[in-house]
């Protein structure tokens, strides 16, 4: 007879018509990466208009080299405003109307015809990000001319144009994977679904067990003909299929999120979702073990706790053991550690770092095998210390 | 028929050492009959009745339901007896029609098979009109009569009560009480916890009294008030678990 099944579909009944479990494992991660993506994007959104503000300049002579270069400014999308003088624009600054002007001064085209060097003030609160976004657009405008003018002395003095810039950099771009993901849901989607993944099943944890000692159904249970190990099987894929279900949400809310074409996420999803069919797969076949691993641990320390309150309170010291190595995987691209096979060994932070690469199109066999075969092993050792639990008698006197 | 020979269940705690819950207990209890097993709260009872149903494993002794080895094959043990305790909940987020389904599975009904045990108890212990609401929304002793009703889902040859009717009003006791009578009318063996005397008085064949894990009397009701010259069981329970002479005076 196959008790597990049995123990797995009213497990699965139960968690589906309890609304703290439905909460977190369907609309929990869809309205948490719908919310943060929405977030993400109105800061993209945002910066990107901060880009075409208003610059307001102190009146003054207007030459020829301050009207060429305020058209300049105006070509790149910036809206200029006369202030009427420095300490007007100082004022305005601190209380917040103005986040760069400028002061021309006197002699820009007498000076550069000369030539000499002309000093532009620029006038912003250093804390103000909007406005260091400005300066550098005044400071491509500036570099700009600067490069007309010495093009002009250059070729007055018969030098070669192109020794404006005697040394430089041309970027050749190397595309190493076939996919076109934004930085943005390469840092932020291995850790979404990763958390979820652990987090869908966290609030069904304490009651799948603990809350049945408590209740004392438990015993009821175990007096049944049903073996424990079949019957904590049964719990633990119930556990599982919570954690995939929110994992899975937490995808599918990305997608929704991609296919909604909202207007501030344009600039989020400019190439795409960058999810190809084989990453899809690699994140399918990572996540399953890790599940199965969150599966386990869960049912560990609910098996464990004399109660469903010690089994929250172990369960929330559990959650920063996952939040840590998830969180460390936003950030792991800027270290040297994102190249090394340890990472593969590191459960949980390896799943997120195969998840990136995944985004990024890259598929290094032996660390998704490690990665696999780490979870399966961590797994399987929590499920044969959860099943021995279950065996121990302390299971019901621990109470 | 239930038949123990020195069973004995030591727990060990990390702060107060060896804790005896069971010691040396031989008993039989004989089909058609309700065994009583007295004693106060912490007297081993319950323990007594984990061992014998397999979840907890004796220390040292041997006890055979319905003549199977608790030790040997406890899988077939649990397929032969029934469990209640006035205690054990319900899943609340179940109907009880669920919940008697569930268990039905567990114990190896199927089918048409099923079907017919569930619509049979639920008319019985009239569940029908709540069978298919929540638990969580079911009053204490509609709760009792699911629970009753989960109990007897197998048929078992073999029952054991701990404590049945804790909590429940008068009404409902009555119920269980009459329940149970019925089952040792239809030949089951019984083996019935309480500290309640009157509940022993009125349903118990035989009454063993448990003190501090020690099985210190047995025999029937009667048997036991000669033995110790009361007229109360509750006076000979005493004087059978050596309490004070003066309070009972």
């Amino acid at each position: 007879m196959n008790w597990t099944l049995i123990v797995f579909k009213k497990e699965w009944r139960e968690m589906l018509r309890d609304k703290r479990v439905k909460r977190a494992m369907i609309f929990g991660p869809i309205i948490s990466v719908a919310l943060m993506m929405m977030l993400f994007g109105v800061i993209f959104s945002s910066v990107s208009k901060a880009t075409k503000s208003s610059i307001y300049v102190v009146k003054g002579p207007r030459d020829a080299a301050v009207t060429a270069f305020l058209g300049a400014l105006d070509k790149a999308g910036m809206k200029v405003i006369d202030v009427e003088s420095v300490a007007a624009a100082k004022k305005g600054i601190a209380k917040g109307d103005i986040r760069l002007a400028l002061d021309f001064g006197q002699g820009m085209e007498s000076k550069l015809a000369k030539p000499e060097p002309f000093v532009l003030n620029a006038y912003f609160d250093p804390q103000e990000q909007k406005a260091q976004i400005a300066l550098s657009v005044v400071e491509k405008a500036t570099d700009a001319s600067s490069e007309g003018i010495l093009k002009a002395i250059l070729k007055e003095k018969g030098v070669d144009e192109a020794f404006i810039k005697p040394l430089s950099v041309k970027r050749n771009e190397v595309k190493v994977g076939e996919s076109n993901s934004s930085q943005f849901l390469v840092q932020l989607l291995p850790y979404f679904i990763v958390i979820w993944a652990f987090f869908g099943a966290l609030s069904s944890a304490s009651d799948i067990v603990s809350g049945e000692k408590e209740r004392q159904t438990l015993e009821t249970l175990l007096i049944s003909p049903a073996p424990r190990n079949q019957i904590a099987i049964g719990k633990l894929l119930a556990l599982i299929a919570a954690s995939l279900t929110a994992t899975t949400m937490a995808v599918l809310s990305i997608f929704m999120m991609y296919y909604l074409k909202l207007d501030f996420l344009k600039q989020m999803f400019e190439n795409g979702l960058g999810l190809t069919v084989s990453g899809l797969l690699v994140i399918i076949i990572t996540l399953i073990p890790t599940c199965a691993l969150f599966g386990s641990i869960l049912l560990a320390i609910t098996s464990y706790a004399k109660n469903t309150r010690e089994a929250q309170t172990y369960l929330s010291q559990a959650s920063m053991f996952v939040t840590m190595p998830a969180a460390f995987s936003q950030i792991i691209g800027f270290t040297d550690f994102a190249q090394s096979q340890v990472v593969y060994a590191i459960p949980i932070l390896n799943t997120a770092n195969v998840i990136r690469n995944a985004l990024m199109g890259r598929y290094d066999a032996v660390g998704i095998a490690i990665t696999i075969s780490t979870g399966v092993l961590i797994a399987a050792f929590a499920v044969w210390y959860s099943v021995r639990l279950f065996n121990r008698e302390s299971i019901l006197s621990r109470i | 028929m239930v038949r123990t020979e020195e069973l004995r269940k030591v727990f060990i705690d990390g702060k107060r050492g060896e804790i005896v819950a069971v010691s040396h207990a031989t008993f039989e209890a004989k089909e058609g009959q309700i065994l009583g097993l007295l004693g106060k709260n912490g007297a081993g009872k319950s323990t007594l009745l984990r061992m014998l149903s397999t979840v907890l494993t004796p220390t040292s002794g041997r006890a055979w339901v319905n003549g199977i080895d608790t030790q040997g094959d406890a899988q077939k043990v649990r397929q032969n007896l029934g469990f209640m305790s006035a205690s054990t909940a319900l899943y609340g987020r179940m109907s009880p029609r669920e919940i008697l389904r569930y268990f039905g599975e567990l114990y190896g009904l199927k089918g048409q098979q099923l079907a017919n045990r569930l619509n049979e108890l639920i008319e019985k212990f009239e569940i029908g009109p709540y069978a298919d609401g929540l638990c969580d929304k079911l009053s204490t002793g509609q709760k009792q009569r699911v629970n009753i009703a989960r109990t007897l889902l197998h048929d078992p040859q073999v029952l054991f009560f701990d404590e049945p009717t804790s909590g429940l009003d008068v009404v409902m006791s009555q119920d269980v009480m009459a329940f149970v009578e019925n089952e040792r009318d239809r030949g089951k063996t019984i083996i019935y916890c309480t500290h309640i005397m009157s509940e022993v008085e009125r349903l118990c064949d035989q009454v063993i009294c448990i003190h501090d894990g020690e099985l210190m009397g047995q025999g029937t009701v009667e048997e036991l008030k000669e033995r110790t010259g009361h007229s109360t069981l509750e006076q000979a329970f005493l004087t059978i678990v050596g309490y004070k002479k003066e309070v009972l005076a």
